[in-house]
């Protein structure tokens, strides 16, 4: 214990973090049993796990912005990432999980609704539709046949994804060799196992 | 060139980024320093040193260190006749005003000044996300205060505690091996003050530096060298018990 160690440095907020990453991990896994496995009997909450994992990831880096001395330069972590730091390329991992997986699968699941809605609509409302369609109207049985084949696909490579994300949170506090009550290469499997407990 | 709306859509965030450097200015000059031709590292003689807190003193004083944190401290260490793995160590206020006596109940006293290790492979340097913590070419480790994110992620990768967020600019800080002044050919605050010469500042690059000899002649330690980050900080006559 040296006299600058006094001072808790990572607290409720940085704790806050692995929790909510741990509820977005569980809740595309819940949605995951319906798209993959087939597990009828959770078939009602598919989009509203697949909802919950959204919002909950949305927010996750609320409580890490609110910790960090100087918020308004965060972003300079997408920017000039340092390539040995495991929470520059944390960044990365957060935002292939965020774009690549979720907003994704959300988008192939709610189309047709969106087409639809941006025919009955009016107003602003239709416009917002309009926008959201990102310009693909098409609605016709094979196209949507395509946004099924391919929500599974993401499904699939999502599972794995959904593991990296909040394994990777483990390997953030695994990696820190100055802490022996982290410095441990099972960490992410740590972090994982208890997402699922 | 006729500055069309598109021309200037592209020209602007071009003048933004070469606006930053104007900001930032040229750096104060150092005439005659080269960056290559230096390596810095530092020699504690623990036999030497009093515990008088006057290197806490200087280092607060030239560096504006803000109170209740420390970019170097002093801790005394007492050892109990054979418990050399249970020290009794303490460290009021960082050593600054010295230490009240110890009783005197056998064992051994003996007093380790603490700084920034300098580390020639450093965590903190390696797990900043930015980079605004960086290795300079003469072998100082030093945070950028202009684009640290006060994330604390390289204060918790620092095995000597040798970091801490300053309260005033919210970025991470620590000793710095007072480099305005050892880049002017001064020594450091705290070698400057030290009454017994217990702290010596060496540049490893210098063949004619007497540290050479030093290192040769005498039984040299670093913290935790089971950490493997290159301490450059060495520790003469070390006892077994300093964590």
């Amino acid at each position: 214990m040296y006299p600058n160690e006094v001072e808790l440095q990572w607290s409720i907020l940085i704790v806050l973090y692995p929790f909510i990453t741990g509820l977005v991990a569980g809740a595309f896994i819940l949605a995951s049993l319906e798209r993959v496995f087939r597990v009828e009997a959770v078939k009602p909450t598919y989009r509203l796990a697949l909802l919950t994992a959204l919002a909950f990831l949305l927010v996750a880096p609320l409580p890490l912005q609110l910790h960090l001395g100087h918020p308004e330069r965060s972003f300079e972590m997408y920017l000039t990432p340092h390539r040995s730091s495991a929470m520059a390329m944390f960044g990365f991992v957060y935002l292939w999980y965020l774009m690549g997986v979720l907003l994704l699968e959300i988008w192939l699941d709610y189309r047709r609704d969106i087409v639809v809605l941006s025919q009955t609509e009016r107003g602003w409302k239709r416009l917002v539709y309009r926008v959201l369609t990102l310009g693909s109207r098409n609605v016709s049985e094979r196209s949507l046949g395509i946004d099924e084949r391919l929500g599974y696909f993401i499904t699939l490579v999502g599972i794995p994804s959904a593991f990296l994300l909040h394994g990777y949170v483990g390997f953030i506090f695994g990696s820190i060799k100055a802490n022996p009550w982290w410095s441990s290469p099972l960490m992410p499997i740590v972090f994982v196992f208890s997402a699922m407990v | 060139m006729e500055i069309t709306r598109r021309r200037l859509l592209v020209l602007l965030p071009g003048a933004a980024v070469a606006w930053k450097f104007v900001l930032a200015g040229t750096p104060e000059a150092a005439p005659n320093y080269k960056l290559t031709e230096h390596w810095w590292a530092m020699l504690i003689d623990i036999p030497k040193c009093i515990g008088c807190g006057s290197c806490v003193r200087a280092c607060a004083e030239e560096n504006d260190v803000p109170e209740g944190y420390f970019r170097t401290w002093i801790e005394r260490y007492h050892v109990a006749d054979w418990k050399i793995e249970r020290p009794e160590v303490e460290s009021p206020d960082g050593g600054k005003n010295g230490f009240p006596p110890h009783a005197d109940d056998g064992g051994k006293n003996f007093f380790v000044p603490k700084l920034c290790n300098q580390c020639a492979d450093s965590p903190c340097t390696q797990v900043c996300p930015v980079g605004a913590t960086f290795i300079t070419p003469d072998g100082v480790v030093l945070v950028d205060k202009s684009y640290c994110l006060g994330c604390r992620y390289c204060i918790q990768a620092c095995p000597y505690g040798c970091r801490f967020l300053s309260p005033k600019t919210h970025t991470a800080e620590k000793c710095t091996l007072c480099y305005h002044r050892i880049t002017k050919g001064l020594t450091t605050a705290c070698c400057e003050v030290c009454p017994t010469g217990a702290r010596q500042l060496a540049d490893l690059k210098n063949p004619k530096d007497p540290i050479h000899e030093f290192l040769r002649t005498h039984t040299v330690q670093v913290l935790k060298p089971h950490m493997a980050t290159g301490s450059k900080v060495f520790y003469n006559g070390m006892d077994g018990s300093v964590r």
